[in-house]
């Protein structure tokens, strides 16, 4: 081992962590204290991402053969992931403490949700593909009981299809790692591709199925269609923390991997102008829309979250797809406003199912007046999701949209601006009935949709208003995050 | 030349094993010194003491043994090279770890001697095998092979036994048929007259340069005959139906040693006798990595359909097993090398999720996967050997299987760069789809069970089932899954040694 040790600490102590809270026979009975020491341990995280990320620099694991070594790095994207992640997954924590007071086998819930840190941390750190490939892959087998959680026959065919899809788009990636660990000599990421001409030279076709298959099977956690099918089954039968990291975070480790491959190891050079780039733009753009009309017609709330998270996972997608430097900052910069929105909004929606017993959007109504605060954030929430400015959802689509206008890619120069407008439109549509009924509910009051008790503890409230505040603040002060992120674009493009 | 200790590792166990079988006669009703298991077990260790000395100790391989002569050329030699103490070592090491789960498992059984008289003398034939200085002698004991395992399969004598040992018979012999046509053309066209294995082919080129189309046919011819071993398409009939037999049987013989043997005996006959220059980019190429990328599909996506867990894993190794023959097919030095790092780490991956199996039929009885509700809670160990095997059989990094499927990828894109000019060079690319296809339906058949095995029984089942209070079996069944998951993990972490050894063996005979 050779580099800075402490790269692997917030990687190891998260596992470990997990480790003891899944063997500790006393928090096995204490679910609260289970809960309690999780979030103490992300407290603790927070420092070690921090130390790790001050220090910088890079490690050497360990060689697994002579040509395949597990190596580590912290640059501007590892940064900026690896922040949101644990800053989000502390959240989700202290959240839990009073979410799932009332559920059964907290701790190993806990237990695997440490170790899925460790293991997303990991990837953000990576400095290679076959690393970053290591822990993709442990993060799906991680995630997985998290989703099983419940462990009920719909739980059970939610994980199962969460797997098979994970799985399959781990493997359709593997082709493209296989080719490329063929024709150049290392893997490592380097700001604007390691690839060179002689070495794709003869070899095109193959090389452009190569990164296609990547795009695809990484876009698979991503949700991007049309691989998008596990995610809408697998949200919502996790418990609401699950399914805001899930959402969130989770997603968001296939955008990160596709900004490895494409702006890190192919370069965006490479792949400008060919099919690859237009079926991708193609691909992006549908499920752009295609996520907003399902999630539009959706009556289940964690599921109508779910198909938008498919939605706006895309926007990202599709800024990534441009490769032009404005919109690559909008694709940055709304996979945090993203983040931060989507696990607030599963949180609400948590808070909102803890107060009334229902699933169904069409049930939960009348809220204004027992959750007032709830409901308050639950809307501004939304407006930044919509767009609205000045909260924060405006800023990356307004970055996504110049950056369209400013590519040249043709007729999708327009198509995709006005895709996101619909779209736009649509999320308006699916979100803020729930605002509206519940603040302004005309007629009488349906028959059992009011909610049996008040606002939720301090406990869940306090996550979902720092989130709240910062999906606002961010949007109103976008200064330094953009600068930051403009550094990094210019660093790739 | 003659080094009679390397006839001691296969005599020693085939005349021990037929001891006990005569014992029995002999002895019934009076009481024995040692029992057929420990003396068994006895002699099973030391074998693998006497084929670990032979392997380690430099010089004791020596220059090799001619045993006899059936007549002029046709000898029956064993000399040792680098790839035969590969699967000599292999083989050497599963046994005894076999035979000590096989004492738990058989504890209730009857016929205790014929089951461990015939387990006995197959190590010893296996060995023979993997000794093997030429065709001749190869498929001597290639045949002896069937003969010996027969009764093992028959164990049950149920009715389904009956037909699976019958179907196994015939399908064996039948191919050896084949295999023996192959015998018979090296020899006429070999250099020397004889079937010695020579590193890259022994075939004379001047005279085999004129009949090569009729030599390719009979190299095809071959390749089916023993595939029949090998399980490939369509010659995979007897193999889900042999898992009838006792677990130990169906784990270490038809997961490793026999199985294996055809494929060993494939990588023999193309490496050392052929040559993998006379086949490479000849239609018989095409056809046979056909084949085997046909039965790769086919046997991933049988096991997801089937539900008896035995029979799943046996389709899965029907896959496996054509994962080895595809990189044998590669006719590269690396193709070789991954093949037999296929051949290593599918050994214990395979071994390993039988011996699960069995462990759960022997504690509960259960053989059909939907009848393993909540298990993973009861049964930790045996689940977590179980876990691990799967992810490695997945391919997933830091396990054995990832190396493997790695090298074998590598080594089939490697080809596509070198020679992709051939007319079915696109069938390499899409033989690595194929691969991770199969790792894909493989995380379908193995996760299945495990999510299985970790739900809790549902309310409207029975909860009074005796399985709710099963528990991990003894140490004697822990020891053996419990080292083989640490060997998963070992070349998952650390195959540098290993590849070394295989890249050299590869190098040598591609």
């Amino acid at each position: 081992m050779e580099g800075q040790i402490i790269l692997l600490l917030p990687i190891v102590y998260p596992i470990l962590a997990g480790m003891l809270v899944l063997s500790g026979k006393g928090l096995r009975e204490n679910g609260r204290l289970a809960s309690l020491v999780t979030a103490a341990a992300l407290a603790v995280q927070l420092v070690f991402v921090a130390a790790a990320l001050a220090r910088g620099g890079s490690l050497t694991i360990w060689k697994l053969t002579d040509t395949i070594s597990l190596t580590l790095r912290v640059d501007g994207v590892s940064r900026l992931f690896a922040a949101l992640t644990c800053g989000v997954w502390l959240l989700g924590a202290v959240y839990s403490v009073s979410y799932l007071s009332h559920e059964a086998r907290v701790s190993r819930f806990c237990g695997f949700y440490l170790i899925v840190e460790g293991a997303l941390t990991g990837l953000d750190f990576s400095a290679d593909l076959i690393t970053m490939y290591v822990f993709f892959e442990m993060m799906t087998l991680t995630s997985l009981p998290l989703v099983l959680h419940e462990q009920s026959r719909e739980a059970v065919r939610a994980g199962m299809k969460y797997l098979f899809y994970s799985v399959a788009g781990a493997f359709m990636a593997l082709f493209g790692i296989l080719f490329l660990a063929g024709v150049s000599s290392g893997l490592a990421f380097s700001g604007g591709g390691i690839l060179t001409d002689a070495a794709v030279s003869g070899k095109e076709g193959l090389f452009k199925l190569a990164a296609f298959c990547m795009i695809l099977g990484f876009g698979v956690k991503a949700g991007m269609f049309p691989l998008h099918g596990w995610l809408p089954a697998a949200h919502p039968a996790a418990p609401a923390p699950a399914s805001a990291v899930l959402s969130g975070l989770i997603t968001k480790s296939g955008v990160l991997a596709i900004i490895r491959v494409v702006y890190f190891i192919i370069g965006a050079e490479r792949l400008r102008g060919s099919w690859v780039q237009y079926v991708w733009i193609v691909l992006a753009l549908l499920t752009v829309v295609m996520g907003s009309m399902l999630a539009y017609r959706e009556p289940l709330l964690k599921k109508r979250l779910a198909y938008s998270t498919v939605s706006q996972v895309s926007y990202i997608l599709f800024g990534l797809s441009l490769l032009q430097p404005t919109a690559f900052v909008g694709a940055l910069s709304h996979i945090v406003f993203h983040s931060m929105i989507k696990n607030a909004l599963f949180f609400i929606a948590g808070a909102f199912i803890v107060a009334t017993g229902k699933t169904r959007v069409k049930e939960i109504q009348r809220l204004g007046g027992a959750l007032p605060l709830t409901l308050g954030c639950y809307t501004i929430a939304s407006l930044a999701l919509v767009g609205i400015p000045p909260a924060s959802g405006f800023v990356s689509k307004w970055y996504l949209a110049a950056g369209a206008l400013a590519s040249d890619t043709g007729a999708f120069r327009f198509i995709g601006p006005a895709a996101l407008l619909v779209s736009a439109l649509l999320t308006a549509g699916y979100l803020l009935p729930l605002t509206i009924s519940g603040f302004f509910p005309g007629g009488e009051p349906a028959a059992g949709g009011a909610a049996k008790s008040g606002d939720p503890s301090w406990w869940m409230l306090i996550p979902i208003a720092v989130l709240t505040a910062c999906s606002l603040f961010l949007g109103c002060f976008p200064g330094p995050l953009l600068s930051a992120l403009e550094s990094i674009a210019a660093s790739v493009l | 030349m003659n080094n009679m200790i390397l006839a001691v590792p296969v005599l020693l166990p085939v005349i021990g094993g037929g001891s006990i079988l005569f014992s029995e006669r002999r002895s019934r009703g009076g009481r024995r010194l040692l029992s057929p298991e420990r003396f068994a077990g006895c002699l099973v260790l030391l074998n693998s003491l006497i084929v670990a000395a032979i392997l380690l100790i430099p010089g004791a391989r020596g220059e090799g043994l001619v045993l006899f002569r059936l007549f002029a050329n046709l000898t029956v030699m064993f000399r040792i090279d680098r790839m035969g103490s590969v699967f000599a070592g292999l083989v050497a090491f599963l046994w005894p770890l076999a035979t000590l789960y096989s004492f738990e498992y058989m504890k209730h059984e009857n016929r205790k001697d014929t089951f461990f008289a015939f387990y006995v003398m197959t190590y010893g034939i296996t060995m023979g095998i993997a000794f093997a200085g030429n065709l001749t002698t190869l498929y001597l004991f290639y045949e002896m092979l069937t003969l010996v395992t027969f009764p093992l399969v028959l164990f049950p004598l149920s009715r389904e036994a009956v037909r699976a040992s019958r179907t196994y018979l015939y399908f064996s012999i039948g191919g050896a048929a084949f295999a023996f046509i192959g015998l018979v053309f090296v020899m006429s066209f070999s250099v020397t007259g004889t079937t010695a294995f020579q590193p890259g082919g022994m075939l004379n080129p001047e005279t085999a340069a004129g009949s090569r189309d009729i030599l390719l046919f009979v190299y095809v011819l071959a390749f089916f005959g023993f595939g029949v071993k090998a399980a490939v398409f369509p010659c995979h009939v007897w193999l889900p139906r042999a898992t009838v037999a006792p677990t130990p049987v169906t784990a270490l013989l038809h997961a490793v040693a026999v199985v294996k043997s055809g494929a060993f005996a494939i990588l023999r006959f193309t490496y050392f006798n052929y040559g993998a220059g006379f086949v490479r980019g000849s239609w018989a190429q095409w056809v046979i990595m056909a084949a085997a990328l046909a039965t790769i599909l086919f046997g991933s996506t049988m096991a997801v359909r089937e539900v008896h867990w035995k029979r799943r894993l046996a389709y899965s190794t029907i896959s496996n097993l054509s994962y080895i023959l595809f990189g044998a097919a590669l006719m590269t030095p690396f193709g070789l090398a991954a093949s037999l790092s296929h051949l290593t780490a599918h050994a214990f991956m395979k071994i390993c999720s039988f011996f699960c199996a069995g462990a759960v039929m022997h504690q509960t009885g259960k053989t059909y996967i939907y009848e393993l509700d909540g298990l993973g809670r009861r049964m930790p160990v045996t689940f977590a050997c179980l876990l691990t095997a799967s992810l490695s059989l997945m391919g997933i990094p830091l396990f054995a299987g990832f190396i493997s499927k790695w090298n074998l990828c590598r080594a089939a894109f490697l080809y596509g760069d070198q020679y992709a000019d051939g007319p079915g060079g696109w069938l390499v690319y899409a033989g690595v789809a194929v691969i991770l296809y199969s790792a894909l339906m493989t995380g379908i058949y193995m996760f299945s069970v495990l999510i299985r095995a970790y739900t809790p029984v549902h309310e409207g089942q029975a909860q009074e089932d005796p399985a709710q209070t099963a528990s991990d079996p003894g140490w004697m069944m822990l020891v053996p899954l419990l080292i083989f998951a640490a060997v998963i993990l070992l070349i998952g972490l650390h195959s540098g040694p290993l590849m070394g050894l295989l890249t050299a063996i590869g190098g040598e005979a591609g």
